[in-house]
Protein backbone atom coordinates (compact mmCIF):
# COMPACT_ATOMS: atom_id res chain seq x y z
CA UNK A 1 0.00 0.00 0.00
CA UNK A 2 1.06 3.56 -0.63
CA UNK A 3 2.15 6.19 1.89
CA UNK A 4 -0.17 9.00 2.92
CA UNK A 5 -0.61 11.46 0.02
CA UNK A 6 -2.04 14.03 2.45
CA UNK A 7 1.19 14.46 4.43
CA UNK A 8 2.88 16.56 1.77
CA UNK A 9 0.13 19.20 2.02
CA UNK A 10 0.61 19.49 5.78
CA UNK A 11 4.35 19.83 5.30
CA UNK A 12 4.08 22.85 2.98
CA UNK A 13 1.30 24.26 5.15
CA UNK A 14 3.65 24.11 8.13
CA UNK A 15 6.30 25.96 6.13
CA UNK A 16 3.82 28.64 5.07
CA UNK A 17 2.51 29.03 8.64
CA UNK A 18 6.04 29.43 9.94
CA UNK A 19 6.74 32.04 7.25
CA UNK A 20 3.66 34.03 8.25
CA UNK A 21 4.64 33.79 11.91
CA UNK A 22 8.21 34.94 11.23
CA UNK A 23 6.84 37.90 9.26
CA UNK A 24 4.49 38.76 12.12
CA UNK A 25 7.44 38.70 14.47
CA UNK A 26 9.41 41.02 12.15
CA UNK A 27 6.48 43.44 12.03
CA UNK A 28 5.72 43.30 15.77
CA UNK A 29 9.31 43.58 16.89
CA UNK A 30 10.09 46.21 14.24
CA UNK A 31 13.21 44.40 13.06
CA UNK A 32 15.11 46.94 10.95
CA UNK A 33 15.64 46.59 7.18
CA UNK A 34 13.56 43.38 7.01
CA UNK A 35 10.68 45.12 5.25
CA UNK A 36 11.59 47.06 2.15
CA UNK A 37 9.55 49.23 -0.23
CA UNK A 38 8.44 46.45 -2.53
CA UNK A 39 6.84 44.50 0.32
CA UNK A 40 3.13 44.79 0.89
CA UNK A 41 3.74 45.72 4.53
CA UNK A 42 5.89 48.74 3.74
CA UNK A 43 4.48 51.96 5.19
CA UNK A 44 1.55 50.19 6.91
CA UNK A 45 0.80 50.24 10.62
CA UNK A 46 1.63 47.22 12.76
CA UNK A 47 -2.09 46.53 13.25
CA UNK A 48 -2.77 46.66 9.49
CA UNK A 49 0.16 44.30 8.78
CA UNK A 50 -1.04 41.82 11.43
CA UNK A 51 -4.56 41.96 10.00
CA UNK A 52 -3.19 41.17 6.52
CA UNK A 53 -1.24 38.22 7.90
CA UNK A 54 -4.14 36.86 9.97
CA UNK A 55 -6.51 37.10 7.04
CA UNK A 56 -3.99 35.37 4.75
CA UNK A 57 -3.56 32.53 7.24
CA UNK A 58 -7.35 32.06 7.44
CA UNK A 59 -7.62 31.92 3.64
CA UNK A 60 -4.61 29.62 3.42
CA UNK A 61 -6.22 27.23 5.94
CA UNK A 62 -9.38 27.16 3.81
CA UNK A 63 -7.36 26.28 0.74
CA UNK A 64 -5.36 23.63 2.55
CA UNK A 65 -8.63 21.92 3.54
CA UNK A 66 -9.78 22.27 -0.07
CA UNK A 67 -6.51 20.69 -1.23
CA UNK A 68 -6.60 17.87 1.33
CA UNK A 69 -10.16 16.99 0.33
CA UNK A 70 -9.29 17.08 -3.39
CA UNK A 71 -6.35 14.70 -2.88
CA UNK A 72 -8.51 12.44 -0.70
CA UNK A 73 -11.17 12.34 -3.43
CA UNK A 74 -8.65 11.58 -6.19
CA UNK A 75 -7.08 8.82 -4.07
CA UNK A 76 -10.44 7.14 -3.44
CA UNK A 77 -11.56 7.35 -7.08
CA UNK A 78 -8.20 5.96 -8.28
CA UNK A 79 -8.54 3.13 -5.75
CA UNK A 80 -12.02 2.28 -7.06
CA UNK A 81 -10.77 2.29 -10.64
CA UNK A 82 -8.25 -0.41 -9.69
CA UNK A 83 -10.94 -2.60 -8.13
CA UNK A 84 -10.78 -6.28 -9.20
CA UNK A 85 -14.46 -5.99 -10.16
CA UNK A 86 -13.30 -3.79 -13.01
CA UNK A 87 -10.87 -6.42 -14.34
CA UNK A 88 -8.37 -5.70 -17.09
CA UNK A 89 -9.62 -5.39 -20.70
CA UNK A 90 -10.69 -8.79 -22.01
CA UNK A 91 -10.54 -8.14 -25.75
CA UNK A 92 -14.33 -8.61 -25.93
CA UNK A 93 -15.63 -5.33 -27.42
CA UNK A 94 -18.90 -5.52 -25.44
CA UNK A 95 -17.32 -6.23 -22.03
CA UNK A 96 -14.54 -3.73 -22.60
CA UNK A 97 -17.07 -1.10 -23.63
CA UNK A 98 -19.10 -1.64 -20.44
CA UNK A 99 -15.90 -1.51 -18.37
CA UNK A 100 -14.80 1.70 -20.06
CA UNK A 101 -18.18 3.37 -19.40
CA UNK A 102 -18.13 2.36 -15.72
CA UNK A 103 -14.62 3.76 -15.34
CA UNK A 104 -15.78 7.08 -16.83
CA UNK A 105 -18.86 7.08 -14.58
CA UNK A 106 -16.78 6.70 -11.42
CA UNK A 107 -15.56 10.26 -11.95
CA UNK A 108 -19.12 11.53 -11.56
CA UNK A 109 -20.23 9.54 -8.51
CA UNK A 110 -21.09 11.95 -5.72
CA UNK A 111 -18.24 11.85 -3.21
CA UNK A 112 -20.28 12.33 -0.06
CA UNK A 113 -23.37 10.29 -0.95
CA UNK A 114 -21.84 7.44 -2.96
CA UNK A 115 -18.06 7.11 -2.93
CA UNK A 116 -17.52 7.21 0.85
CA UNK A 117 -20.34 4.67 1.25
CA UNK A 118 -18.42 2.06 -0.74
CA UNK A 119 -16.01 1.32 2.10
CA UNK A 120 -17.87 -0.73 4.76
CA UNK A 121 -14.65 -1.33 6.68
CA UNK A 122 -14.64 2.35 7.66
CA UNK A 123 -16.23 3.19 11.00
CA UNK A 124 -19.59 4.97 10.65
CA UNK A 125 -18.43 7.82 12.86
CA UNK A 126 -15.37 8.41 10.65
CA UNK A 127 -17.59 8.41 7.55
CA UNK A 128 -19.76 11.05 9.24
CA UNK A 129 -16.74 13.24 10.04
CA UNK A 130 -15.49 12.89 6.45
CA UNK A 131 -18.91 14.01 5.18
CA UNK A 132 -18.62 17.09 7.40
CA UNK A 133 -15.19 17.83 5.90
CA UNK A 134 -16.65 17.52 2.40
CA UNK A 135 -19.45 19.89 3.43
CA UNK A 136 -16.81 22.33 4.68
CA UNK A 137 -14.91 21.94 1.38
CA UNK A 138 -18.13 22.81 -0.47
CA UNK A 139 -18.59 25.87 1.73
CA UNK A 140 -15.03 27.03 0.98
CA UNK A 141 -15.58 26.46 -2.73
CA UNK A 142 -19.05 27.96 -3.06
CA UNK A 143 -20.45 29.52 0.08
CA UNK A 144 -18.03 31.57 2.10
CA UNK A 145 -17.73 34.38 -0.42
CA UNK A 146 -21.49 34.96 -0.02
CA UNK A 147 -21.03 35.80 3.64
CA UNK A 148 -22.50 32.55 4.96
CA UNK A 149 -21.04 30.97 8.10
CA UNK A 150 -18.91 27.83 7.99
CA UNK A 151 -20.92 24.65 8.72
CA UNK A 152 -18.58 24.06 11.67
CA UNK A 153 -15.11 25.03 12.90
CA UNK A 154 -12.46 22.93 11.27
CA UNK A 155 -8.67 23.21 11.16
CA UNK A 156 -6.41 21.64 8.54
CA UNK A 157 -5.07 19.25 11.17
CA UNK A 158 -8.64 17.97 11.84
CA UNK A 159 -9.18 17.38 8.12
CA UNK A 160 -5.82 15.62 7.76
CA UNK A 161 -6.49 13.39 10.75
CA UNK A 162 -9.97 12.23 9.75
CA UNK A 163 -9.31 11.88 6.02
CA UNK A 164 -6.20 9.85 6.88
CA UNK A 165 -8.15 7.63 9.30
CA UNK A 166 -10.67 6.95 6.52
CA UNK A 167 -7.96 6.04 4.00
CA UNK A 168 -6.29 3.68 6.51
CA UNK A 169 -9.54 1.98 7.57
CA UNK A 170 -10.54 1.66 3.91
CA UNK A 171 -7.26 -0.16 3.25
CA UNK A 172 -6.17 2.43 0.70
CA UNK A 173 -2.98 3.48 2.54
CA UNK A 174 -0.80 1.91 5.23
CA UNK A 175 -1.34 2.91 8.87
CA UNK B 1 -41.33 35.74 27.70
CA UNK B 2 -40.71 39.35 26.79
CA UNK B 3 -40.73 39.89 23.02
CA UNK B 4 -40.07 43.25 21.44
CA UNK B 5 -39.23 44.75 18.07
CA UNK B 6 -36.28 46.94 17.11
CA UNK B 7 -37.05 50.60 16.40
CA UNK B 8 -36.42 50.22 12.66
CA UNK B 9 -38.78 47.23 12.47
CA UNK B 10 -41.54 49.11 14.29
CA UNK B 11 -41.38 51.76 11.58
CA UNK B 12 -42.10 49.16 8.89
CA UNK B 13 -45.78 48.22 9.31
CA UNK B 14 -45.87 45.18 7.01
CA UNK B 15 -42.78 43.50 8.42
CA UNK B 16 -43.70 44.47 11.97
CA UNK B 17 -47.08 42.74 11.61
CA UNK B 18 -45.42 39.67 10.09
CA UNK B 19 -43.13 39.33 13.12
CA UNK B 20 -45.91 40.02 15.62
CA UNK B 21 -48.04 37.19 14.17
CA UNK B 22 -45.33 34.70 15.26
CA UNK B 23 -44.96 35.92 18.86
CA UNK B 24 -47.46 33.42 20.27
CA UNK B 25 -45.76 30.50 18.48
CA UNK B 26 -42.41 31.75 19.71
CA UNK B 27 -43.55 31.88 23.34
CA UNK B 28 -45.08 28.40 23.16
CA UNK B 29 -42.19 26.68 21.40
CA UNK B 30 -39.30 28.31 23.26
CA UNK B 31 -41.10 28.02 26.59
CA UNK B 32 -38.52 30.20 28.35
CA UNK B 33 -40.49 32.61 30.54
CA UNK B 34 -37.41 34.56 31.63
CA UNK B 35 -35.86 34.90 28.18
CA UNK B 36 -36.03 38.06 26.07
CA UNK B 37 -36.60 38.11 22.33
CA UNK B 38 -36.11 40.96 19.86
CA UNK B 39 -37.17 40.97 16.23
CA UNK B 40 -34.97 42.93 13.86
CA UNK B 41 -35.36 43.69 10.14
CA UNK B 42 -32.10 43.16 8.25
CA UNK B 43 -30.71 42.18 4.82
CA UNK B 44 -28.84 39.21 3.38
CA UNK B 45 -25.81 39.25 1.06
CA UNK B 46 -28.07 40.01 -1.93
CA UNK B 47 -29.82 42.87 -0.07
CA UNK B 48 -33.01 40.83 0.35
CA UNK B 49 -34.78 41.79 3.58
CA UNK B 50 -35.41 39.16 6.28
CA UNK B 51 -36.33 39.03 9.95
CA UNK B 52 -33.76 38.14 12.57
CA UNK B 53 -34.84 36.99 16.01
CA UNK B 54 -32.36 37.68 18.84
CA UNK B 55 -32.92 35.69 22.04
CA UNK B 56 -31.07 36.00 25.34
CA UNK B 57 -31.73 34.28 28.63
CA UNK B 58 -30.59 35.02 32.19
CA UNK B 59 -28.27 31.96 32.11
CA UNK B 60 -25.91 33.71 29.66
CA UNK B 61 -27.54 32.17 26.57
CA UNK B 62 -27.47 34.22 23.36
CA UNK B 63 -28.46 33.24 19.85
CA UNK B 64 -30.22 34.43 16.74
CA UNK B 65 -32.34 32.86 14.05
CA UNK B 66 -33.05 34.27 10.58
CA UNK B 67 -36.37 33.92 8.76
CA UNK B 68 -37.32 34.86 5.21
CA UNK B 69 -41.00 35.78 4.65
CA UNK B 70 -41.55 32.37 3.01
CA UNK B 71 -40.12 30.55 6.03
CA UNK B 72 -42.25 32.59 8.43
CA UNK B 73 -45.35 31.54 6.54
CA UNK B 74 -44.64 27.88 7.35
CA UNK B 75 -45.19 27.07 11.03
CA UNK B 76 -43.45 23.70 10.71
CA UNK B 77 -40.24 25.39 9.56
CA UNK B 78 -40.54 28.06 12.25
CA UNK B 79 -41.12 25.46 14.98
CA UNK B 80 -38.14 23.34 13.90
CA UNK B 81 -35.88 26.41 13.81
CA UNK B 82 -37.07 27.58 17.24
CA UNK B 83 -36.21 24.19 18.74
CA UNK B 84 -32.71 24.46 17.22
CA UNK B 85 -32.43 27.97 18.59
CA UNK B 86 -33.40 26.78 22.07
CA UNK B 87 -30.71 24.05 21.98
CA UNK B 88 -28.15 26.60 20.79
CA UNK B 89 -29.17 29.03 23.53
CA UNK B 90 -28.41 26.43 26.20
CA UNK B 91 -25.07 25.52 24.65
CA UNK B 92 -23.99 29.16 24.22
CA UNK B 93 -24.95 29.82 27.85
CA UNK B 94 -22.82 26.90 29.09
CA UNK B 95 -19.93 28.02 26.88
CA UNK B 96 -19.99 31.59 28.16
CA UNK B 97 -19.90 30.26 31.73
CA UNK B 98 -17.02 27.92 30.87
CA UNK B 99 -15.13 30.86 29.37
CA UNK B 100 -15.47 32.81 32.61
CA UNK B 101 -14.05 29.83 34.54
CA UNK B 102 -11.24 29.43 32.00
CA UNK B 103 -10.27 33.12 32.08
CA UNK B 104 -10.07 32.93 35.89
CA UNK B 105 -7.78 29.90 35.52
CA UNK B 106 -5.64 31.73 32.93
CA UNK B 107 -5.23 34.72 35.26
CA UNK B 108 -4.24 32.35 38.04
CA UNK B 109 -1.65 30.57 35.87
CA UNK B 110 -0.22 33.87 34.64
CA UNK B 111 0.60 34.96 38.20
CA UNK B 112 3.68 32.75 37.68
CA UNK B 113 4.77 34.82 34.68
CA UNK B 114 8.07 36.64 35.23
CA UNK B 115 6.77 40.07 34.16
CA UNK B 116 3.83 42.13 35.45
CA UNK B 117 0.65 41.62 33.43
CA UNK B 118 -2.27 43.88 32.62
CA UNK B 119 -5.63 42.37 31.73
CA UNK B 120 -8.53 43.85 29.83
CA UNK B 121 -11.71 42.17 28.65
CA UNK B 122 -13.85 43.12 25.70
CA UNK B 123 -16.61 41.41 23.79
CA UNK B 124 -16.61 39.92 20.30
CA UNK B 125 -19.48 38.62 18.21
CA UNK B 126 -19.29 35.19 16.60
CA UNK B 127 -21.61 33.76 13.98
CA UNK B 128 -22.13 30.01 13.75
CA UNK B 129 -24.65 28.10 11.67
CA UNK B 130 -26.10 26.33 14.70
CA UNK B 131 -26.53 29.41 16.88
CA UNK B 132 -26.53 32.48 14.68
CA UNK B 133 -24.90 35.52 16.26
CA UNK B 134 -23.75 35.53 19.87
CA UNK B 135 -21.28 37.59 21.84
CA UNK B 136 -18.52 36.22 24.03
CA UNK B 137 -15.92 37.83 26.27
CA UNK B 138 -12.32 38.04 25.05
CA UNK B 139 -9.39 38.35 27.43
CA UNK B 140 -6.47 40.57 26.41
CA UNK B 141 -3.14 40.06 28.15
CA UNK B 142 -0.37 42.66 27.92
CA UNK B 143 3.10 42.36 29.38
CA UNK B 144 6.45 43.89 28.74
CA UNK B 145 5.13 45.68 25.63
CA UNK B 146 3.72 42.46 24.12
CA UNK B 147 0.09 41.56 23.66
CA UNK B 148 -1.86 38.29 23.45
CA UNK B 149 -5.59 37.80 22.99
CA UNK B 150 -7.36 34.80 24.50
CA UNK B 151 -10.09 34.66 21.89
CA UNK B 152 -12.99 32.20 21.58
CA UNK B 153 -13.41 31.08 17.97
CA UNK B 154 -16.27 28.57 17.99
CA UNK B 155 -18.45 26.17 19.98
CA UNK B 156 -19.32 23.80 17.14
CA UNK B 157 -15.86 22.39 16.43
CA UNK B 158 -14.94 19.10 14.76
CA UNK B 159 -14.28 16.57 17.51
CA UNK B 160 -14.50 19.04 20.43
CA UNK B 161 -16.99 21.11 22.44
CA UNK B 162 -15.41 24.52 21.94
CA UNK B 163 -12.28 26.30 20.82
CA UNK B 164 -10.27 29.27 22.01
CA UNK B 165 -7.19 30.59 20.27
CA UNK B 166 -4.27 32.41 21.81
CA UNK B 167 -3.46 35.14 19.31
CA UNK B 168 -0.23 37.05 19.56
CA UNK B 169 2.67 36.39 17.25
CA UNK B 170 0.97 33.52 15.48
CA UNK B 171 -1.96 31.67 16.97
CA UNK B 172 -2.27 28.60 19.19
CA UNK B 173 -5.31 26.36 19.35
CA UNK B 174 -6.89 25.32 22.64
CA UNK B 175 -9.76 22.83 22.52
CA UNK B 176 -12.38 22.27 25.18
CA UNK B 177 -14.06 18.91 25.90
CA UNK B 178 -17.06 18.79 28.22
CA UNK B 179 -15.83 15.51 29.70
CA UNK B 180 -12.13 16.24 29.62
CA UNK B 181 -11.36 19.92 30.10
CA UNK B 182 -8.86 21.95 28.07
CA UNK B 183 -6.21 20.70 25.63
CA UNK B 184 -3.56 22.30 23.41
CA UNK B 185 -3.63 21.19 19.76
CA UNK B 186 -0.45 21.94 17.80
CA UNK B 187 -0.95 22.23 14.02
CA UNK B 188 1.44 19.45 13.13
CA UNK B 189 1.15 15.81 12.20
CA UNK B 190 0.53 13.43 13.81
CA UNK B 191 -2.57 14.96 15.45
CA UNK B 192 -1.85 15.03 19.19
CA UNK B 193 -3.81 16.71 21.96
CA UNK B 194 -1.83 17.81 25.03
CA UNK B 195 -3.68 18.25 28.31
CA UNK B 196 -3.43 21.91 29.28
CA UNK B 197 -1.49 22.19 32.52
CA UNK B 198 -0.14 25.34 34.11
CA UNK B 199 3.35 24.58 32.81
CA UNK B 200 2.18 23.93 29.26
CA UNK B 201 -0.04 27.02 29.24
CA UNK B 202 2.87 29.22 30.33
CA UNK B 203 5.09 27.73 27.59
CA UNK B 204 2.46 28.26 24.92
CA UNK B 205 1.61 31.76 26.15
CA UNK B 206 5.28 32.74 26.16
CA UNK B 207 5.70 31.46 22.61
CA UNK B 208 2.62 33.36 21.53
CA UNK B 209 3.62 36.61 23.26
CA UNK B 210 7.24 36.71 22.13
CA UNK B 211 7.07 34.71 18.91
CA UNK B 212 9.52 32.04 20.03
Amino acid sequence: MAGNPLDEVMEWFQTARDAIRVTERIVTQKIPRAIIRKHRFHGQSEAACCELLTSSLDKLTHHVILGLTAIFERTLRDHLRKSPVLMAPTGDPHLDGVRSEILKDIEFWNLSARVVELFPSVDGNVRGLVRQIIEYRNWVAHGHSLGTSAPLKLEAIDAHRNLTTFLVQAGVISP
Amino acid sequence: MKIQQSASLQENGQWSALAARKDRLLENELDLPTAEGTWELTQDYYKNPFLRLHVRDPLHGRSTCDFSPGELANDTIVTTRLHQLKDALVRVGKWRQELERFYAQVRQWLTKFPHPIEYTEDSITLNEVASGLYDVPRLIVETDGYKMRVEPTAIWVMGADGEVQLKGIGSMILRYFENGGWYYLPIQIPYTLHELTEELFLDVAEECLYGG
